[in-house]
């Protein structure tokens, strides 16, 4: 299977490490993995600061670089969002309408597309999960709690494929944990209030790990964790799956 | 143009194509397992005393004598349930409604109960006065138990437009929770909510 | 008006801030069990959604219908373009019936048309009658939640507000007691008023009736007592069938408290002999929404203010941060309408995280909103106002090498403990967080050296 790894700018340019963890686990799974090079972002960080126009030579550029591809996948539930839901902003064609509905998030992409049911990872530890909101809600990659008829959790679902994983149930099964881009420092207090409230339920728990689908949430919460002294480790799931996190 | 003729022009010329409106009646459905009248007044009693009412299983030869011993003397009790020999207030449709201050008890005939809500349907016909439930510190609906509905679909597929120029839910005794979310009930209506179901 | 500056202000209380979050995130689980106990809920949400799509879109033609219906049952119908064209409506009814005293039950439209201090001004004495108004009322503060006006207040305040005003007795913070106090108030301004004046939760179309909703019965003691009754209504609030009631009202009370039914929903369709009803259809900027595609839909709303109890960001800064009538989700997509510059924070106000566009029983799509509206406002703004840091970040997210020498000289500061400017946009980040620590490389680099590149 041929698949676009599409690593999100931030991932790229300060958490390696997470790429490489995607990178590796579709490859042992079989996937003919193309990391076109010359990728910069997919534009969420100025759409959401309202510049969705000026991102436009972004999102093209975007396009141009995945259009060859069946399967675009990214270790991001907030960018592959963003693809799917913002990039008929460019019009539609079919190259465009290609690339939008073939961007899936990793979780997604495992269990629609590969449909795998044994993964070679162990992680015997506590973790408390935080499927980001825009692939929560947005990709419906889990359940909301909001909603009263759930569909699946593809999230969960791969995760159990790890050998000795436990995943912590917390008070609050989905609140958002206040990244939410550019938010985070617009609205510092409420962001540092979210942040510190989703962590509390964690560590009330019982979580050793934090892990989830957005590192760009999980910065932030490392962030905290690291300024709060919590006794915390946190990893993307990528490198949970790829056997590589401890 | 006055404002009517400037709103309406302004609303057609601003309105969306139509969206359909959904069928009349077609529900998604929950009744099917309430229908039983057995359950229904079950549901409804469990529903009932969950929002603070106070359900009574009654005879229907019974009621006036259970009613007479729980509020015989000197009270101010009002009913509007034609027959009945209770009640030592006049309660008639013209008279000024601040008359009937203060009302201890209003005795009034429900048309039918909601299982899923513990409601019940009252008819300006069978208040008299609109503002006697609302005076009365204890109002108490007297409810034929075989007359009950399953949800809110029922009750206007029963209803139809037959909505009389007033005509209520009730469900439950007044309440509020506006001081720190503690729950208060008796809040500026009745205190107290009694059903009566009537059976044979 | 900054929605952070008076989060951050609101915030600097962490135990108030906690207290605040934690009564609303109760409201949101009592609304998880009652919706929970709704087999179909989520269908009963798309039939509510389109009931309204079918109203909005055929808006004029079932206000024709209502009033034809509720004037042939003795209701005086009447239309206001805007606020005060309603609140003069209002004033001249009371002043035909030289009516000095009003009650009025809860009416978020007559918040927005500020009314009480309209009618006061022309001498008319106003008691607002929901406990919760009456609360704010005495505190001469705006409420701060469209259910549940006083909720950002202790009962020690209430107790306070109450014993300065109506005469509790010093420190009694007891919720039964002081209520009993307001009761008791309260009854003697029903049995005073020569007026009552009501909001509409929903008018039918098919029968020239409305239904008010209330759980302590107050709208009905002002309105059953007082000679006049009239309601105020936004025109939005039709819907076309008493059929559809069913659907509105299994939704709304559960979507609000988590209450199966508020415990009076008063049906209202003429007046009762002897008295007179008045109907105030208000547009006031609703018929302009009407137009707008991509902000129509919140013409849908029904009030329940479930959006609010489950929006982390208003649990966490209170209603009076978002500086409006209507705070929260609903407050932040509506208030832009009235004032886009001064309101210009608070669709920013928000991670888009979609909870409040899932609890909404009319299934708007308020984060989308939210995010059309940052599109508006930064379009509005002109280019030299928005800040630099966005402007570069648009070319270099488009160009390739840009990025990349963006991001080694960023790792490189990183790297040798540079931290943020204080007051600059990023010292924001390190106030409560850590900055990352710098890899020694992007996976780029990494990858252009482990992996054979064709």
């Amino acid at each position: 299977m041929r698949v676009g790894l599409f690593i999100p700018c931030y991932i790229d340019q300060f958490k390696p490490d997470v790429a490489i963890a995607t990178l590796e686990l579709l490859e042992k799974l079989g996937c003919e993995v193309e990391y076109p090079t010359d990728q910069t972002c997919c534009g969420q960080p100025l759409a959401n600061a309202g510049q969705e126009s000026n991102s436009e030579p972004t999102m093209r550029h975007f396009v141009s670089l995945f259009a060859d591809c069946d399967h675009i996948v990214s270790p991001s539930g907030s960018c592959v969002l963003h693809v799917r839901e913002r990039y008929g902003a460019l019009g539609g064609g079919h190259m465009v309408e290609k690339v939008r509905t073939n961007t899936l998030e990793l979780c997604e992409f495992l269990s629609d597309v590969m449909h795998i049911k044994e993964l070679d990872s162990s992680f015997p530890h506590r973790v408390g999960l935080l499927t980001g909101c825009h692939g929560l809600r947005g990709l419906r990659l889990g359940g909301a709690s909001e909603l009263m008829e759930q569909g699946p959790d593809k999230v969960r679902q791969v995760l159990d494929l790890v050998d000795d994983l436990e995943i912590v149930e917390t008070t609050r099964p989905d609140e958002c944990c206040g990244f939410g881009g550019m938010f985070a420092v617009k609205e510092e207090a409420v962001s540092g209030s979210m942040g510190r409230d989703r962590l509390r339920d964690f560590v009330a728990h019982g979580a050793e790990y934090i892990t989830g689908t957005d590192m760009s949430c999980l910065m932030h919460l490392e962030g905290i964790v690291r300024r709060d002294g919590l006794p915390l480790r946190v990893v993307h799931l990528a490198e949970i799956l790829n056997g590589g996190a401890q | 143009m006055n404002s009517r003729d400037h709103i309406l022009t302004e609303i057609k010329r601003n309105r969306p194509p139509e969206v359909l409106l959904p069928e009349r009646g077609k529900h998604a459905g929950d009744s099917a397992a309430l229908q039983a009248e057995g359950s229904l007044v079950s549901r409804f009693e469990s529903v009932s005393i969950r929002i603070s009412s106070e359900v009574l299983h009654v005879a229907r030869s019974d009621w006036d004598s259970l009613l007479v011993g729980q509020f015989g003397g000197e009270r101010r009790i009002a009913s509007t349930i034609s027959g009945a020999d209770f009640g030592n207030l006049r309660i008639e449709p013209d008279m000024d409604p601040k008359s009937l201050s203060p009302l201890d008890v209003l005795v009034c005939q429900g048309d039918f109960g909601v299982a899923e809500n513990g409601a019940v349907w009252i008819q300006d016909s069978a208040l008299m006065v609109r503002a006697a439930p609302f005076l009365a510190e204890h109002l108490v609906i007297i409810l034929d138990r075989t007359q009950m509905v399953a949800t809110m679909h029922e009750a206007y597929s029963r209803l139809q437009t037959n909505l009389g120029m007033f005509g209520m839910f009730v469900a439950g005794p007044s309440k509020t929770a506006d001081i720190e979310q503690s729950l208060v009930v008796g809040a500026q209506g009745p205190r107290r909510n009694t059903i009566v179901l009537l059976s044979d | 008006m900054s929605h952070p500056k008076q989060a951050a202000e609101f915030n600097a209380d962490l135990e108030r801030t906690q207290w605040h979050d934690e009564t609303l995130w109760l409201v949101r689980e009592k609304r998880d069990t009652a919706a929970g106990s709704v087999p179909g809920w989520e269908d009963l949400r798309e039939r509510a959604s389109q009931i309204k799509g079918n109203a909005l879109s055929r808006l004029d033609d079932y206000l024709k219908e209502f009033e034809q219906k509720a004037v042939s049952n003795g209701i005086h119908v009447h239309w206001a373009s805007d606020a005060a064209e309603h609140n003069g409506i209002v004033l001249q009814i009371l002043k035909d019936r030289g009516a000095k005293h009003l009650v009025k039950s809860k009416s978020m439209l007559t918040e927005e048309c500020q009314l009480n201090p309209y009618l006061h001004a022309n001498g008319i004495e106003v008691i607002d009658t929901d406990l919760g108004e009456r609360i704010v009322q005495i505190a001469d503060e705006a409420p701060s939640h469209i259910v549940m006006p006083a909720i950002h207040m202790r009962k020690e305040e209430v107790g306070d507000l109450f014993h300065d005003h109506l005469g509790s007795d010093e420190g009694a913070t007891d919720p039964d007691y002081l209520t009993e106090v307001a009761r008791q108030s309260l009854r003697k301004s029903f049995l005073e008023a020569d007026a009552a004046l009501t909001g509409v939760n929903f008018a039918v179309a098919e029968t020239g009736g409305f239904v008010v909703c209330t759980n302590e019965g107050n709208a009905d003691l002002g309105v059953h007592l007082a000679p006049v009754h009239i309601a105020s209504m936004g025109i939005e609030k039709i819907i076309p069938r008493a059929d559809d009631l069913g659907v509105f009202l299994r939704l709304l009370a559960r979507s609000a408290t988590g209450q199966d039914l508020t415990v009076y929903t008063s049906h209202f369709h003429g007046p009762r002999p002897g008295a007179e009803m008045h109907l105030v259809l208000v547009d006031n900027g609703r018929s302009a929404r009407l137009g707008q595609e991509e902000f129509r839909d919140a013409l849908k709303c029904i009030r329940c203010g479930a959006c609010m109890n489950t929006c982390p960001v208003y649990r966490r800064s209170g209603g009076h941060s978002y500086g409006w009538t209507v705070p929260g989700p609903l407050g932040s997509v509506l208030a832009p309408h009235v004032d886009m510059e001064s309101f210009s924070s608070l669709p920013f106000a928000s991670t888009l995280c979609g909870s409040c566009t899932d609890v909404c029983p009319v299934k708007i799509d308020l984060h989308g909103q939210l995010y059309a509206w940052r599109q508006k406002i930064v379009a509005a703004q002109k280019a030299a106002d928005r800040p630099l840091a966005m402007r570069l970040m648009a070319r270099v997210l488009a160009r390739p090498l840009a990025f990349r020498i963006s991001g080694w000289f960023a790792r490189r500061m990183l790297r040798r403990g540079w931290t943020p400017a204080k007051n600059s946009m990023l010292s924001d980040w390190t106030s409560s967080r850590d900055l990352p620590s710098a890899p020694e490389q992007s996976f780029r680099s990494w990858y252009l050296k482990n992996r054979k590149v064709q």
